[in-house]
């Protein structure tokens, strides 16, 4: 045999499978990925939905591989002492094992409602809420919707604000107030609990509480754009939980005079971790002229406040007011949520997935955004041009900061 | 699976060459007894030492154990990937065209078997289509354009008379990812836009594999030799690293067409 050698490769390659096939037809939605009965099979379905569906692993730190071979045996191991003894069930072993497996994921959406397989008793985990929590000036501190609400009824009480109005819409709720200064000039105070402005303006046959809070959105506004003393603008997006994108054009397109873009997104359009589409410019419109207000140049600054609980559209308001002209943002470092979230997977592949009321369920950011200004921010937080804690100053600070700032503007 | 094909069609050229010895005895009968040169003569009916030693030497050097080519190849490629599209509810994968241009090289071992290597740019081109009727933007795709630096070494089954022959190429290969663009009209975009391809650490960029082809030259001149191919490039290389527990596979398979110039030295 001439070819001994050949005829040998050539056989070897007959023997030998060279291509491996692939197993991610997996879809998170499908009801029959919830049909697990055991902590292990659970813990693998949430790992392969959280690697196609988690749109951070281009930034975040965390090796999920690593976490799978670390966490596997364990869940295991939980199995084992479930069939030894059941009252293992809802036991502390549970949650500390998502703990330990999601602490580090950095997507500060990110919350997960996972289910005792065998009791069906709830457990939501929110690393983002942990990390904010784990801050050393959040420390001791109450970051609520009371809290704020308590915060504006001491304003009224000690004159930085004249007597304003609540509303209340969904169960968002809202505050318009004015303060004037001791020369007639105005300031146009705003607080909300969350980003619903474009949907309370579209809003058809509101009932009172609703009307109130509606009119607040257009009082607000009207303000801005036609108050002839207008000193300044504060938003105060403390303890705001964010909301609708498109209240950038309530909140920013009135002020600007030519296209902003302000950040980049993109989403998934793959089952990869990595399958990514191009960074896609974001901007806010312009308004018809009749529609807006040249605040650069009449003089006029544009304060936003927040603090560690300025969530999402409320940091990402806050990011893009601190680079107008005469924008500053004054109070603590935000959350670090800067994702947006959309309900449909089957348009991103990505984001969130499961069942509300099923075995587990994952709600998780459907598109990165890295800001034009402050870059990529996720899990950390937009940083305010002033710094103001809470745990030094309570909420009067950078209340009081902002005022000061617009009267010696 | 294809590679079994491959190694069926690499024994079945094996046996065939073993099969088929007159071929080979014949012309190296010629060549040792300088039969050629008689043969020439006759069918020439012309003599002269100085054309005969010309023929003689074309002859030589063409289809002579030890002779060396070297030359440039170009040509089309057509790659499509074969992959586990997952849950694919609206995405379609194809395969698209591209180019290749390269150096490619023989030695002659036998007058029938040569040993061929490239050095070649590869494109591995293909494309992604959301079929969504649903939506305002409409053709929503991603052609990706992948750049590879390939390595093939094949064995040259070389087959028909001195001047004009035709060829069976067998053998394997090595590549590089070496770098890409992406031409993408996203959900967001109304517009077609170009990127360049972002290699992430999932990325595998070491390809290798299997090739095949087939082919034909001819030699207008006693050191140039001319050729078209048509090669099959079959990756076992996964274009993603491996995970956990998902092995979300992509695999390349590639069609060159091209033509190639060698100098016979």
């Amino acid at each position: 045999m001439k070819h001994k050698l050949l005829y040998i490769a050539a056989i070897a390659l007959l023997a030998v499978g060279c291509r491996q096939k692939g197993d991610v037809y997996f879809d998170p939605n499908d009801p029959q990925n919830m049909a697990y009965t055991t902590y292990s099979e659970q813990f693998d379905v949430l790992w392969r939905s959280m690697n196609m569906y988690y749109m951070f692993w281009s930034e975040d730190s965390t090796d999920w591989d690593q976490v799978y071979y670390t966490m596997k045996p364990k869940f295991e191991e939980l199995d084992a002492a479930y069939k030894a003894d059941e009252s293992v069930a809802d036991s502390l072993t549970f949650t500390t094992l998502y703990q330990e497996a999601t602490h580090s994921l950095i997507d500060h959406h990110l919350a997960m409602i996972i289910r005792d397989p065998h009791t069906g008793k709830p457990y939501t985990f929110r690393p983002g809420l942990d990390e904010m929590r784990s801050r050393e000036y959040t420390a001791g501190q109450e970051y609520t919707t009371d809290a704020m609400k308590a915060a504006i009824a001491d304003y009224e009480t000690q004159h930085l604000l004249d007597a304003g109005q609540w509303g209340e819409m969904n169960g968002e709720e809202n505050y318009f107030g004015i303060r004037t200064l001791d020369d007639g000039r105005k300031i146009a105070y705003l607080w909300q609990s969350g980003f619903k402005m474009m949907t309370a303006l579209e809003k058809k046959d509101p009932d009172d509480k609703e009307r109130l809070y509606i009119n607040n959105i257009e009082a607000w506004r009207d303000m801005c754009l036609t108050e002839t003393q207008l000193a300044g603008i504060i938003l105060d997006n403390r303890c705001n939980t964010g909301g609708e994108v498109r209240d950038l054009n309530i909140v920013v397109a009135p002020f600007i005079n030519e296209p902003l873009y302000y950040a980049d997104v993109r989403y998934k359009e793959g089952p990869g971790r990595y399958d990514y589409t191009d960074w896609i410019p974001a901007y806010v419109d312009t308004l018809p002229a009749d529609k807006r207000r040249n605040i650069e140049a009449e003089g006029i600054p544009y304060i936003v406040l927040t603090n560690a609980y300025t969530i999402s559209m409320g940091e990402m308001t806050a990011a893009v007011i601190k680079h107008l002209p005469t924008g500053r943002m004054i109070g603590e470092r935000t959350f670090g949520a800067h994702g947006r979230l959309y309900s449909v997977n089957t348009l991103f592949y990505d984001g969130t997935f499961g069942d509300r009321n099923g075995k587990h369920y994952v709600y998780t950011s459907s598109m990165q955004t890295r800001f034009v200004q402050e870059g990529m921010l996720e899990g950390k937080g937009i940083t305010p041009t002033r710094l103001v804690y809470q745990a030094e100053e309570g909420y009067l600070g950078a209340m009081n900061k902002a005022i000061d700032y617009i009267k010696a503007y | 699976m294809p590679h079994r094909l491959f190694s069926v069609v690499l024994l079945a050229v094996l046996c065939l060459s073993d099969a088929l010895p007159a071929y080979s005895q014949r012309t190296n009968e010629i060549r040792a007894g300088r039969g050629g040169v008689e043969y020439q003569k006759e069918r020439r009916g012309r003599r002269g030492s100085e054309y005969k030693s010309h023929r003689y030497s074309a002859i030589d050097r063409s289809a002579h154990p030890g002779i060396w080519t070297l030359g440039a190849a170009i040509g089309a490629t057509y790659n499509w990937q074969t992959r586990d599209a997952g849950y694919a509810y609206d995405r379609a994968y194809s395969g698209a065209w591209g180019a290749h241009a390269g150096i490619t090289g023989t030695y002659m071992v036998q007058n029938w078997l040569s040993i061929r290597a490239d050095i070649l740019f590869t494109q591995k081109n293909y494309r992604m289509d959301r079929m969504r009727t649903d939506l305002l933007i409409k053709d929503i795709h991603s052609d990706y354009m992948c750049h590879y630096v390939q390595l093939p070494v094949m064995a040259d089954w070389t087959f028909g008379s001195e001047d004009v022959k035709s060829h069976i190429y067998t053998g394997a290969y090595a590549a590089a990812w070496v770098g890409g663009n992406v031409n993408r009209q996203t959900i967001m975009q109304n517009d077609e836009r170009r990127s360049r391809y972002e290699f992430t650490p999932e990325d595998n960029r070491a390809d290798g594999g299997l090739v095949g082809g087939v082919g034909v030259s001819w030699d207008p001149l006693p050191y140039l030799r001319v050729g078209a191919e048509a090669m099959f490039y079959y990756s076992m290389a996964n274009t993603l690293k491996k995970q956990a527990i998902m092995y979300d596979t992509r695999y390349n398979n590639t069609i060159v067409i091209g033509i190639s110039t060698k100098y016979i030295f």
